[in-house]
């Protein structure tokens, strides 16, 4: 461990660059995909709270439905896959619901129908749901919300694949950088590390005061990283809050900054270990 | 001089791409405390054949067996075990140059994870040997050629290995350096190490009585005593 050590510090001292450019290159990088990760998180937070708002679907029965033709399409629905909840409500809660809005409005008589209304467990369902519920000769009028529903799920699929894109450029971009920083490092070391093999050193052994440098690298980044984070969610959490006050979002920006920080360590420190492995074992023969 | 083998080479041949020969069917063996000349022109397989001893190359066919061991059969993952038989000495010396005299000759037993105490006691015997007690603070370009060879000799002894190869470790030096170099390797070879010695020099290989071995065009031209 002595000897790694003071291998490890001449590793440094002979290309302290390289290294450098490695740490700034981590902490650039998760910093990158903490961004984008965070953002893919209230994103999703935010669609789910939205979508099983504007996605329920209302269904209303004729006049002559009884409680028994209601109860048997209930049941009906409840054994649906895409189905998360269903509500019934009464031609009085309707009308209840109606004067609670409308405090001005009088009726003698109760024009509303009863009528269901179903949560679908995710906007996919929809279409099935509001199937069903047209083949069914006691409901009158089903409200169609699968254009909604798809439009949403065209909004989220998009969102979710630029995401994606995203977060792969930054890490193909991190495993780049680091990869070469170390490699460039390595490299200079080539003539040591063909004495070290002549000698008899294991390929442990050579590899490890190279490993010891990124890892410390990686841990820089990694920390400087996290240390960011905490300020940059807590800013990128109001931002949100006020720009899609629609869709409002509870969520603890401390918790989720250190559980992304302490990820994102980890991934760095992962990725730096075995581009450092593959880099020298270039040179292992 | 036992006639035990410590190295065997049974008919090695070795390719390159582009159909370049290095070696064609080379077998020759060397005994305990024997000291043996490989001699040959640049070119003629002299490095290559210490390449595939050393297991930095593998042989297209043959076997190399070391201490009765056959080293092919040695998985790559485990091939450090049969350098630690042996020592090697290069032309260009091979020091590492942010490194003492001292910190250079003990790296060879660091490696090996053996004791600070036992490192020390090795490494005065070893600068003892080949007569550089007294520069062990210096840095490799603070010696002359000579020295710096000196050096590569203790770093390869040090270990103790059974068999030294020592690839034209001459070939960077004058001719009375060469001289007290070739002194220090028969000293070694008297204390019981088995040297194989790579040259193209006819003056360090006439008159010794030594076994040469030569090697043209990667074929053993033939076997004689110096």
């Amino acid at each position: 461990m002595a000897s790694s050590l003071r291998e490890a510090k001449q590793v440094f001292s002979r290309n302290p660059a390289s290294y450098i450019v490695c740490t700034i290159s981590c902490f650039i990088s998760l910093f990158c995909i903490g961004i984008v990760s965070v953002f893919g998180i209230f994103v999703y937070q935010g669609a789910q709270a939205v979508g099983t708002r504007f996605l329920n679907i209302t269904a209303f029965f004729e006049k002559t439905a009884n409680h028994e033709d209601i109860n048997q399409i209930i049941l009906s629905l409840e054994s649906l896959e895409g189905v998360q909840s269903v509500q019934y409500v009464s031609p009085e809660e309707a009308l209840q619901w109606l004067q609670e809005e409308y405090p001005d409005m009088e009726t003698a008589t109760n024009p509303l129908p009863s009528s269901l209304r179903i949560e679908p467990k995710s906007s996919k369902h929809v279409s099935d749901i509001i199937e069903f519920l047209q083949s069914i000769s006691s409901i009158e009028y089903v409200e169609d919300t699968s254009e909604a529903a798809t439009s949403y799920s065209n909004i989220i699929r998009i969102m979710l694949i630029l995401g994606i894109a995203l977060l792969i450029i930054f890490f193909l971009a991190f495993i780049f950088s680091v990869s070469s920083s170390i490699g460039i490092s390595v490299y200079s070391f080539r003539k040591e590390i063909s004495i070290m093999q002549l000698l008899g050193a294991t390929p442990g052994t050579i590899r490890s005061p190279f490993l010891l440098i990124a890892s410390v690298s990686a841990i820089i980044g990694g920390v400087c990283n996290a240390f960011v984070l905490f300020p940059v969610v807590r800013y990128v959490y109001q931002f949100y809050q006020s720009f899609l006050f629609f869709s409002p979002i509870a969520m603890n920006t401390q918790l989720l900054s250190l559980q992304l920080g302490a990820v994102l360590l980890w991934i760095g420190f992962f990725i730096s270990i075995v581009s450092s492995i593959f880099s020298v074992n270039k040179h292992i023969r | 001089m036992t006639s035990v083998p410590i190295l065997q080479l049974k008919s090695i041949s070795k390719s390159y791409s582009h159909g370049i020969k290095a070696l064609h069917n080379v077998s020759f063996s060397v005994s305990e405390q024997e000291f043996v000349y490989i001699m040959g022109r640049s070119g003629a397989g002299k490095t290559t054949l210490f390449r595939i001893i050393t297991k930095q190359e593998e042989p297209d066919e043959g076997e190399v067996w070391i201490e009765n061991e056959r080293i092919s059969s040695i998985p790559q993952k485990k091939k450090h075990l049969v350098r630690r038989k042996i020592g090697v000495v290069f032309q260009d010396f091979n020091l590492i140059d942010y490194k003492t005299v001292f910190a250079n000759v003990a790296f060879a037993l660091e490696l090996r994870g053996l004791s600070k105490k036992y490192i020390q006691k090795q490494v005065e015997m070893a600068l003892e040997i080949v007569g550089l007690s007294q520069r062990t603070q210096n840095y490799p370009q603070m010696l002359s050629g000579g020295e710096q060879q000196r050096v590569a000799i203790a770093r390869a002894i040090v270990t103790k290995p059974k068999i030294l190869l020592a690839d034209e470790p001459t070939g960077n030096l004058d001719y009375k350096t060469s001289e007290s170099i070739m002194g220090l390797f028969s000293k070694i070879n008297q204390m019981g190490t088995s040297i194989v010695m790579a040259t193209h020099d006819l003056d360090i290989v006439s008159g010794t009585g030594r076994r040469i071995i030569i090697l043209d065009h990667g074929e053993k031209m033939g076997e004689n005593c110096g």
